[in-house]
């Protein structure tokens, strides 16, 4: 079986420009007495692009806002730090996320703030679920769209309509 | 002049048990009102509901949750004061909690009806496996069930059928599951008893319901109306002339001469209040609500037991990796079955269990299990497709003994948006489960080293201890003697001679099986004793 991760990327500096600009917006935040959310339209655009990054992988503009949108109804304060990283990429010229992970200084808040924006882009949700409530206040993304489900499609059909027929749990999936 | 009714039986509750009480009635004749506190929803909202929600991991998230009949996770509805957080996944809407679960529709084994006699431990049944065999078989074939006539489910008759059946399953059984297959063919020549799990999600059509296209969603909605619910008998006795009420909450329950119950009084959502009488009264509105009804309304209570002797299949389960291609979340969600410690003298000692392996898919824990170890790009992708590759989940269930301490009372401190109490529930663990589950750990270190030899140890990810398992027996405990117990042998109130309680809150031995056959059973028992009386 072939585990390679698939690289669904284009060209690898297709980050690059908007994670400058999201890491100037930073700066300037930075700058300013109070914290503020980013411009929308400036988000949506850089949220993409930072997504991009901490996954190496293709992501659909909209699901990138929607997951920074739920991040963001969870933790407030998450724009500002998204931007935080989207300049310590930008100011280490870092393009790709193996580069990313191994950088002197992608720690602590850096490393949490992609790992919260990787959480809810693979697993379709953002904030932290809690048993046996129905009130944890978790956010849906996306469901057929998560990364995972994508990883693992070829394998395992996502839950709710397998279409590959009765009887077909006897085999083992073609893919391998 | 004789007595006017609003109907010959009111069902409170239409969840399966309750439904099959509701329609052999009406089938046999009877005028049938089914009380049901909560809506009648489609089966594509609730797919949909399922599918734009990001909390997956709660079960009754799909589900309505209103304010004057919430589900069992509305914050507050439940308080445990015990070591044990007891918080099943209880549903209410027509068909009741069956929308979500399994599907497993075990028989117990005539051994589980004697536990006290052969055992020493527990209770024995007022009744014999001989006494509910032909009621088993008439559930198996309303709720439409796929399964062996070969296999041995007791663990203790090697080479038969067991335990007996007058009828074959309805529908032969399911074939494995690549994984399930190979536990199977691992773990048999090695000593181990194993068998396939008879399940009410089908792989071939029965009774309008079309086959299972292994969509792998059976705990949260089936997406096309394979396996079973309650709504089904709901449906089928709406036909048969019975009325449905939904969002009718129950909540008063009035006596008369002799001690027979007359009525009972039901709240819309707004708060107005309706009185229906009857000549017979079934309660079968959940067997924690149930219990908690009859304590609001001080019916069927002379014994003190009603709400006492609660039991679950409380229980633990292990994750851990194999050495080959498995692909967990492929069609059926549980199946292959180990049934080594189901039966056997060792119950004496400590608690029987039943291991399943469970099937469905992994991927969202096993991806937040490796985001949270840190890892991203290449090595995240590549851990989740490994570990998805060759990842086995076994869980069990273990006999939790019957303890009037382990209970549940109304608590007027948390109310519904109808000033109706929530539940207040005290459940601890008892030793002869930890015991057994001594014995389970051991069990499963085994066959983690059995599926995977060539790593010492195996490669084990977890193992979780003391889990819900939603089956809520001994809350209407049966018994032989009104002293001790509820209701009698026929699910009748000791109490009250024209009320009767259609619930797994009867079941007095909880043995290691799903119990909701069973109770399906007990329920169409009684509703032919109640149609020879009316």
């Amino acid at each position: 079986m072939d585990t390679s991760p698939p690289d669904h990327r284009g060209a690898m500096d297709r980050p690059t420009r908007r994670l400058f600009l999201m890491g100037t917006a930073a700066m300037l935040a930075s700058g300013a007495l109070i914290s503020r959310p980013l411009p929308a339209i400036a988000q949506t655009a850089d949220s993409m692009a930072i997504a991009e990054l901490v996954t190496g992988k293709t992501i659909d503009p909209a699901l990138a806002k929607r997951a920074v949108d739920a991040i963001t109804v969870t933790q407030p304060d998450y724009p500002q730090a998204l931007s935080r990283l989207a300049s310590f990429a930008t100011e280490q010229g870092i393009t790709d996320v193996e580069t990313l992970k191994t950088a002197d200084g992608f720690d602590g808040e850096l490393k949490n703030t992609a790992k919260t924006l990787i959480s809810a882009l693979y697993l379709g949700y953002a904030g932290t679920p809690v048993a046996h409530t129905s009130d944890d206040g978790v956010q849906f993304v996306t469901y057929t769209q998560a990364l995972t489900y994508r990883l693992t499609e070829p394998y395992t059909p996502i839950p709710s309509y397998s279409r590959q027929g009765t009887g077909y749990w006897a085999h083992l999936p073609e893919a391998g | 002049m004789a007595q006017d009714y609003d109907a010959d039986v009111i069902v409170v509750g239409s969840g399966a048990v309750g439904s099959n009480a509701a329609y052999e009635l009406a089938k046999q004749g009877k005028s049938v009102i089914i009380l049901e506190a909560g809506p009648s929803v489609p089966r594509w909202k609730i797919l949909m509901n399922f599918r734009n929600s990001g909390r997956h991991y709660d079960r009754n998230d799909a589900y309505p949750n209103n304010p004057w009949a919430p589900t069992s996770y509305q914050p507050g509805y439940i308080q445990n004061t015990g070591s044990f957080d007891m918080m099943p996944g209880m549903l209410k809407l027509v068909g009741g909690t069956t929308w979500h679960w399994g599907g497993a529709t075990w028989r117990y084994i005539p051994n589980d009806f004697k536990l006290k006699s052969l055992y020493g431990k527990g209770r024995d049944w007022p009744l014999e496996y001989d006494d509910i065999e032909p009621y088993y078989t008439r559930a198996e074939y309303e709720l439409g069930i796929a399964g062996s006539d070969t296999d041995d489910q007791s663990g203790t008759h090697a080479g038969q059928a067991y335990p007996p059946r007058s009828k074959p399953y309805p529908i032969t059984a399911e074939a494995y599951a690549v994984n399930g297959q190979k536990l199977n063919d691992t773990l048999v020549p090695q000593g181990y008893s194993m068998c396939i799990e008879p399940t009410v999600r089908i792989h071939k059509p029965w009774d309008g319901r079309p086959a299972c296209q292994g969509n792998n969603n059976c705990d949260q909605v089936c997406p096309i109306g394979t396996l079973y619910n309650g709504s089904i008998h709901a449906d089928k006795a709406v036909r048969a002339g019975a009325q449905l009420i939904p969002e009718a909450v129950v909540h008063k329950i009035e006596t008369g001469e002799g001690n027979k119950i007359i009525a009972v009084r039901y709240l819309t959502p707004e708060g107005a209040e309706h009185r229906l009488t009857a000549k017979y009264f079934v309660l079968a509105a959940h067997s924690f609500e149930t219990a908690k009804l009859m304590m609001m309304n001080d019916i069927g209570n002379s014994s003190d037991m009603v709400g006492r002797n609660m039991m679950d299949h409380i229980g633990i389960s292990m994750g851990f990796l194999c050495e080959d291609t498995q692909w967990a979340g492929r069609g059926p969600v549980q199946q292959a079955t180990i049934m080594n410690w189901r039966d056997g003298a060792f119950r004496s000692e400590h608690s029987a269990n039943k291991t399943s392996m469970a099937n469905n898919n992994p991927q969202i824990d096993l991806a937040k299990s490796a985001i949270d170890d840190g890892l991203m790009g290449a090595e995240l992708d590549e851990r989740i497709l490994d570990q998805s590759r060759r990842y086995m989940y076994l869980y069990s269930f273990f006999e939790q003994l019957p303890d009037p301490k382990n209970r549940l009372e109304p608590n007027p401190e948390w109310k519904d948006s109808l000033g109706l109490p929530g539940m207040k529930i005290h459940f601890d663990v008892d030793d002869y489960v930890k015991a057994g589950a001594v014995k389970c750990r051991e069990m499963y270190r085994d066959i983690a080293q059995k599926m995977n030899p060539k790593v010492e140890g195996g490669e084990i990810l977890y193992i979780n201890d003391w889990e819900n398992h939603d089956h809520l027996m001994g809350t209407m405990i049966m018994g032989a003697d009104a002293s001790d117990s509820v209701v009698n042998h026929e699910g009748r109130s000791f109490d009250h001679e024209n009320l009767f309680i259609a619930s797994v809150g009867v079941i007095p031995a909880a043995g290691v099986v799903n119990p909701t056959l069973t109770a399906v059973a007990l329920a169409i028992r009684s509703a032919d004793i109640i149609a020879k009386e009316v």
